[in-house]
């Protein structure tokens, strides 16, 4: 029985936004939009408060069963408290730069989480060296071709690369030669990435935009299988 | 925004196939799909870490509880099996506190099918939130625990050339397979297969044999024929509108989107 | 091979150890800070569109309806160093040119907080006021339907701005009315976000611009909305904020960052140029063996 109530409610959920928008604006469908989008709103806020609620439970399952790794987990709750309290506490006291509250705030989220998540984003930079230091062999045409085009994508966007057929562009006025200017380096990287680059992505596109729709009608007819969607409720 | 009507025809012409095969192949309507090259690479990167004795590394990436990562736990259950088959060790970091217990269940079963309980730790399956967090959890264990295969399966970010070089570095068999294709060259240049974009999708159908995939992905294939047609129709038709501009009217199809 | 041959030198330039390969990295890019290298790059199409852009909202705003524009700062701290340049080189033009606009974030609470610190560094500079010349509006978490609640009617989910001010008592908001009021959203994300605006709220408000600011990896999965003018301009990466500070005539954070990603590029291109010339020599010497042996 709860399963059915589910289905249609999933069902008139969504085919109140497929008239709303297959329906021309006289026939006042939009006029719901808006009150329906705060309730979602209050919905989405009650989601974000599920997702701490479940990472405490988690955690402290972790610490209380002292499973292997259970120290991280009290450091995840401790950064946790300590950010929303000093944040609470910035907000409500209504903190001025300078303020004890603001510089334990600045040190929190300038000199930790900011540099932390940056260097670990960094990382990809020398990973990328070596990733291609090591696989990026012209084994066949094909890889001679990807070789050539990444060269001509990688020296196009720094000026060092740039300024190495820069000379060419003087040749744009001159009446036979003028194509030998479009041979620069940053005007063929262009090329690439607009045309060749365009194209291959708007192909991808179509294929993602329409497994997406796939999905939506799935959910929406709820046709959707799977261990999730077959649970017993 | 309203639709006009030629975006009612498409949206039509989309919809229909997609329902239909999904219903004809709920009805028993034989659906064939090719065989995916990326799961017998799967195999054999099981195999290798049979042969060497050392753990196998699954990631679903930043996958939550949505299509992406419900394929990955289908991909991830057919690994299970094969592990617990050949007695190997299974450690899952995961990222979403929703797909968590998915995971969980979704090997436990996986160990209990194939009759090896016994074997299954829950303390493998490791919740890790954040993006960057779960990327050097991931490759804190591949480097501790000197994994023998990893397999990518889900929605990757900029973490993904940080697992799939970490994977390389300890020297492990890779197989990834994403959805989404900004992250395909990092994987294509770090990991040993790649399954790239729609079979990601085929590869769960193929799996798992699931009606509503496979007639979905057939449904999927008229629309991109669809699509198909267009382009090649337009192309032509705005070719020959420039060869022969005043005598031949190609914007009457144009005309005709914009009704 | 036996243990007594030596390595031919062909086979070490394959074998790099990748800590050597790491350590040229990071000199390569420390380098600049210490010696500027001078930087001029040819400005980019998108980029000229999205400068463009600014200019015609600054001078339609001197004659007609003011116009303000809508920065989508959907960026974390991981991608700052791509992000952030592009923030402030925008930033920096429309305090400029008097262009005022709205923050938020529909991704990440991150987003607004940084281009606060950056709105506020900037303001200084050019004696603008927090209120006045732009309003933060902070993150909401919003899924579809209250997005698309948004596009109708935006104070149905703004209630307050991001230092808790009723939004309608803020100065600025005064005049703004609706997302009609916007002429261009500017949405700097290090993954997809931009999507929401083409899809949804450009074919509701007609006249809504989009333009984009991302890391260079996403860069290419734009260009079809570049090509079909749903994306008027984008800054791609780094290289496309310090092209946009050439434009402005000033050397910030994205200039300086060249310098460190002109040498790290080159050192790529050196890296696979060895592993190659090593790949080809060692094929030469296999088969010249192999002809022996025959």
């Amino acid at each position: 029985m709860r399963r059915y109530i589910i289905i249609w409610l999933t069902f008139i959920g969504g085919l109140y936004y497929f008239l709303e928008f297959v329906l021309p604006a006289e026939s006042r469908m939009s006029d719901a939009v808006t009150e329906i989008g705060k309730v979602t709103l209050v919905i989405g806020g009650c989601s974000f408060l599920l997702g701490v609620i479940n990472l405490m439970r988690m955690h402290t399952a972790r610490i209380a069963l002292k499973r292997p790794g259970w120290y991280n987990s009290v450091a995840l709750i401790v950064a946790l408290f300590a950010m929303l309290i000093v944040h609470l506490w910035k907000f409500y006291a209504n903190a001025q730069p300078g303020d004890a509250i603001d510089k334990v705030y600045d040190l929190l989220w300038n000199y930790l989480r900011v540099p932390i998540d940056s260097t670990i984003f960094s990382l990809l930079a020398f990973y990328i060296v070596s990733a291609a230091y090591r696989s990026f062999r012209i084994k066949s045409g094909e890889a001679a071709i990807m070789m050539l085009a990444a060269l001509i994508v990688m020296l196009g966007q720094i000026p060092l690369g740039q300024k190495i057929t820069l000379w060419l562009k003087s040749l744009e006025t001159d009446p036979q030669l003028w194509w030998v200017s479009r041979l620069r380096f940053d005007t063929v990287r262009e090329w690439l990435m607009a045309v060749w680059n365009g194209a291959a992505q708007r192909g991808i596109l179509f294929g993602a935009l329409i497994g997406s729709m796939a999905l939506s009608l799935r959910i929406w007819l709820s046709l959707e299988r799977g261990s999730f969607f077959d649970k017993r409720l | 925004m309203h639709a006009s009507y030629s975006m009612l025809v498409l949206l039509f012409i989309f919809s229909v196939p997609i329902v239909y095969f999904i219903l004809a192949a709920r009805k028993g309507k034989q659906i064939y799909i090719r065989p995916i090259a990326g799961l017998a690479a799967i195999d054999e990167a099981i195999g290798r870490a049979t042969e060497m004795g050392r753990p196998v590394l699954y990631s679903t990436g930043l996958s939550g509880l949505d299509i992406v990562g419900l394929c990955s736990v289908a991909i991830l259950s057919h690994v299970a099996k094969l592990t617990a088959k050949y007695d190997l060790r299974l450690i899952v970091p995961v990222n979403s506190y929703l797909l968590y217990p998915v995971v969980e269940e979704s090997v436990r079963e996986a160990y209990a099918d194939e009759g090896k309980l016994d074997l299954f730790r829950a303390d493998d399956i490791v919740y890790v939130p954040g993006q960057f967090p779960y990327a050097a959890a991931s490759v804190g264990i591949m480097h501790r625990e000197k994994v023998a295969a990893n397999f990518f399966f889900g929605y990757f970010a900029a973490e993904s050339l940080i697992l799939a070089e970490a994977g390389s570095q300890v020297g492990a068999i890779q197989v990834a397979g994403a959805e989404d294709i900004l992250q395909i060259p990092f994987f294509i240049t770090t990991c040993d297969y790649v399954i790239i974009g729609e079979e990601y999708y085929a590869a769960t159908a193929y799996l798992t044999r699931e009606p509503t995939m496979l007639g979905s992905l057939v449904g999927q294939d008229m629309g991109k024929l669809t699509i198909t047609i267009l382009v090649i129709l337009l192309t032509l038709f705005g070719i020959l509108s420039v060869a022969f501009p005043n005598t031949f009217y190609s914007n009457w199809i144009i005309e005709l989107l914009r009704l | 091979m036996t243990e007594n041959e030596k390595v031919p030198w062909y086979e070490v330039l394959q074998r790099i150890d990748r800590r050597i390969i790491y350590l040229i990295v990071l000199a390569l890019c420390s380098v600049p800070f210490f010696i500027p290298i001078p930087v001029a790059m040819e400005v980019s199409p998108p980029v000229q569109s999205l400068f463009d852009k600014i200019e015609q909202i600054a001078e339609q705003n001197k004659s007609g309806k003011e116009q303000f524009v809508l920065l989508a700062m959907d960026w974390s701290p991981s991608v700052k160093a791509e992000n952030e340049p592009q923030t402030a080189a925008i930033i920096e033009h429309m305090f400029r040119k008097n262009v005022r606009f709205i923050i938020l974030s529909f991704y990440l609470p991150e987003g607004p907080r940084m281009t606060e610190t950056l709105a506020e560094e900037l303001a200084k500079k050019y004696d603008k006021r927090y209120g006045v010349d732009w309003v933060n509006i902070g993150y909401k978490q919003v899924d579809l339907p209250a997005y698309l609640s948004f596009i109708r009617d935006m104070y149905s989910i703004i209630e307050k701005d991001y230092r808790g001010t009723p939004i309608r008592d803020v100065p600025m908001m005064k005049k703004v009315g609706s997302l009609r009021d916007v002429s261009l959203v500017f949405e700097a994300t290090g993954s997809a976000g931009y999507g929401i605006w083409v899809i949804y709220a450009q074919p509701e408000i007609r006249t809504l611009e989009v333009g984009v600011g991302v890391t260079a990896i996403v860069g290419p999965s734009i260009r079809p909305f570049i090509d079909s003018r749903q994306i008027i301009g984008m800054l791609e990466g780094l290289s496309g904020a310090a092209q946009y500070e050439q434009l402005l005539k000033t050397r910030g954070n994205a200039t300086r960052g060249m310098g460190s990603q002109n040498l790290a590029h080159l050192w790529i291109i050196v890296t696979m140029a060895l592993g190659n010339i090593g790949y080809f020599l060692s094929k030469r010497r296999e088969r010249n063996r192999k002809k022996e042996v025959a």
